[in-house]
């Protein structure tokens, strides 16, 4: 099968898109990811204002309505969940093939 | 307080707010006059950011992402610029940007910024190129009658008191390529500075 060529997602967009399965805004997501990572990964804001940026022009994220207009609201699309699907299994066959390795 | 400086790269205008805060100064307006307020010393970072002129929804959400993890806006506009914080005392953080590629990003956005404004006045420059005054030597940008024949008070009189028309007769067509002239030199200064961020980086 031909490989997502947007394959590997760095660590901090695997993070948001996984964040961003749920519906949210900055502060949310920064929040999520820090809790996910348990504490490894801690956006700054200048970091995921650009990131979220880029997510969008890659189709990757949309806009979802907001009750709140200060604060805009992302989740994840079609694209965006097959991309990170496609990236989970990308790690878990390198773990399989890690623990093979180690098995001799 | 105010004090008169000039930069370009947003590493060097953050440490030199930083040594201000540092000292009890603490940034409330940027530019080529950079003013200041007292403030304890040291009780706050001053951090520099890059965006473009952007719609005042997309501002207020992007400001609001910065509040909400602690960054008080001190100066910037939304019509595109440097935008500076200040940490606020809740704000255990010290960076902006939390590695060192989205850091760069600054630069790229700058460079992008410069870029689109050297070729506007490109087009104005070469649509108008001020032949007729750039072909010609700067003593008949003057006027007057008899100007350089004059003597002494006689001629510094009428030579300063022409020269404010001459700003506005030559300095307006001439504004276009000196505008694109400073702005290939940002760019040129902004891209040396944009490589050494990302060649810093490892895979």
């Amino acid at each position: 099968m031909a490989r997502n060529p947007r394959l590997p997602l760095t660590e901090t967009v695997y993070y948001i898109l996984l964040a961003l399965l749920q519906p949210a805004h900055g502060y949310l997501i920064m929040s999520r990811v820090e809790e996910m990572s348990a504490g490894q990964v801690r956006l700054a804001p200048g970091t995921l204002y650009g990131a979220l940026d880029n997510l969008v022009k890659q189709r990757l994220i949309g806009r979802v309505p907001s009750e709140d207009p200060r604060r805009k609201v992302y989740q994840v699309t079609d694209d965006g969940a097959d991309v990170l699907a496609g990236d989970t299994e990308r790690m878990a066959h390198m773990i399989e093939a890690y623990q093979q390795a180690q098995r001799g | 307080m105010a004090k008169m400086k000039f930069f370009r790269d947003f590493d060097k205008e953050e440490a030199w707010l930083n040594r201000m805060a540092a000292d009890g100064l603490l940034l409330t307006k940027a530019g080529l006059r950079y003013q200041f307020e007292p403030v304890t010393p040291g009780s706050a970072v001053v951090r520099v950011d890059y965006q473009p002129s952007m719609p005042q929804s997309d501002f207020d959400d992007y400001l609001t992402l910065f509040a909400d993890s602690g960054w008080r806006h001190l100066d910037g506009s939304r019509l595109g610029g440097p935008q500076y914080f200040a940490s606020t005392s809740t704000n255990a953080n010290t960076e902006i940007f939390s590695d060192e590629a989205s850091k760069a990003q600054r630069y790229r956005r700058s460079l992008i910024a410069h870029g689109g404004v050297l070729l506007m006045f490109l087009v104005f420059s070469l649509s108008a190129w001020p032949l007729d005054l750039l072909s010609v030597s700067p003593r008949e940008w003057y006027l007057t009658e008899g100007l350089w024949d004059m003597q002494g008070a006689q001629f510094l009189g009428a030579f300063l008191f022409e020269t404010i028309f001459v700003i506005f007769r030559v300095g307006v067509p001439l504004a276009p390529p000196v505008i694109s002239l400073y702005c290939a030199v940002v760019i040129a200064y902004q891209a040396v500075l944009y490589r050494r961020a990302t060649a810093t980086q490892t895979v």
